[in-house]
């Protein structure tokens, strides 16, 4: 009783995110569910050979094996992996740093009789020298693109010379070749 | 494509840009029927069909990252799937081209899945079954059912159209839904479909 209650639950789920209007729970429930439960996939793939039928006949012819399909490409794509992480994730992070360097600036601009040195060492990490991070703004940093200062420890194993690693997650890839239409 | 269709993409879109496999899973098998009946009109042969398919998917799969939303996710997949047939097209042109060279030149003039009489018949019979299924739905479960599918309507305006909350809406819909996969199901039952 309770399963059937519980796939009740799940199914409307699917039938909201199929309209674009699925709730954070309804997407946690169908995403969580979807690996394991051949029966939701099914569903999904009923509804939408229905949806399309519906919007024209001719859209409603069998096609070749869906959970076939399914395979061949789970055989063929790397493992699931964050493709493009969620903006969300480091745009908190560049707008607490972002806002320190807008103080930091802000200090400098109030005291006037300062000396350049003296704002320097009251703001220190308003100066590329003590970010030590070649060129890397402070808002870079606090989202995780770090490299190491110079004359810092390096990780065990690596090299003297090499390169420090620099994730950046903004950035999007070129459109593939593949999908830009020919000249 | 209307804009609801687009709507609902866009969370799926995201998701499979998070690394979610089921998002990706989803937007294949939403898009499977129109990129093999689009493939199937530039290329003959049903095998080759379905290789373009996986192919299609796989390099959208692997330009994910890249894709900004700026056009509809079917529109940017359209144009993957164009682009692989094209290539197909070269590579048998390639081919043909030795053949013809060594008088050996071998027609593709296979018949087309889809205009066998098998797959017309079969055509008709789901579509007949779709209409019976649907007819035979409650009132209200119907008319949800077309204002969303075949109108494009949000929950809100078809709320507004048939007056109850939208989340009657969402219940009525998901309830048509399920009576029309079963009838489909029955129909579709005797192709040996793993699920």
């Amino acid at each position: 009783m309770v399963n059937a209650i519980d796939d009740a639950v799940l199914n409307e789920s699917l039938s909201a995110v199929m309209d674009g209007r699925a709730t954070p729970a309804d997407w946690a429930r169908v995403n969580a569910a979807w690996a394991d439960d051949p029966a939701l996939r099914e569903r999904w793939a009923l509804w939408h050979a229905a949806g399309d039928g519906l919007r024209s006949a001719d859209l409603l012819t069998p096609t070749a094996d869906p959970q076939r399909l399914l395979d061949a490409l789970h055989a063929r794509l790397p493992a699931a992996v964050a493709l493009h992480p969620r903006r969300r994730d480091w745009l908190a992070p560049i707008a607490v740093a972002a806002g320190f360097v807008a103080v930091a600036f802000g200090i400098g601009l109030l005291r006037p009789s300062a000396s350049t040195e003296a704002v320097a060492a009251a703001a220190p990490f308003a100066t590329p020298r003590a970010q030590g991070l070649s060129g890397l703004s402070f808002a870079q940093t606090a989202a995780g693109r770090t490299l190491p200062a110079v004359g810092a420890a390096r990780e065990p194993g690596l090299p003297a010379d090499a390169t420090p690693e620099v994730i950046d997650w903004g950035l999007a890839l070129p459109e593939p070749a593949a999908s830009r239409p020919p000249p | 494509m209307t804009v609801q269709a687009q709507d609902a993409d866009v969370l799926l879109v995201r998701e499979a840009q998070a690394g979610s496999r089921a998002a990706f899973d989803m937007l294949v098998l939403k898009y499977q029927r129109r990129i093999e009946r689009l493939l199937s009109r530039s290329v003959r042969d049903p095998a080759d069909v379905a290789d373009l398919c996986q192919e299609t998917f796989l390099s959208a799969y692997r330009a994910l990252p890249a894709f900004r939303g700026e056009s509809a996710f079917y529109t940017w997949i359209y144009r993957i799937a164009i682009n692989a047939a094209q290539r197909h097209r070269g590579r048998q042109r390639e081919v043909h081209s030795l053949d013809d060279e060594q008088g050996t030149f071998v027609t593709d003039a296979h018949p087309t899945d889809d205009a066998s009489p098998e797959a017309l018949l079969a055509g008709r019979q789901l579509a007949q079954g779709l209409d019976s299924a649907v007819a035979a739905l409650a009132e209200d479960q119907r008319r949800a059912l077309l204002l969303r599918e075949v109108d494009g309507l949000s929950y809100d305006e078809i709320a507004d159209l048939m007056d109850c909350p939208p989340g009657t809406v969402r219940s009525r819909i998901f309830r048509a839904r399920e009576a029309v996969a079963s009838k489909l199901r029955e129909l579709l039952g005797g192709g040996g479909r793993p699920w």
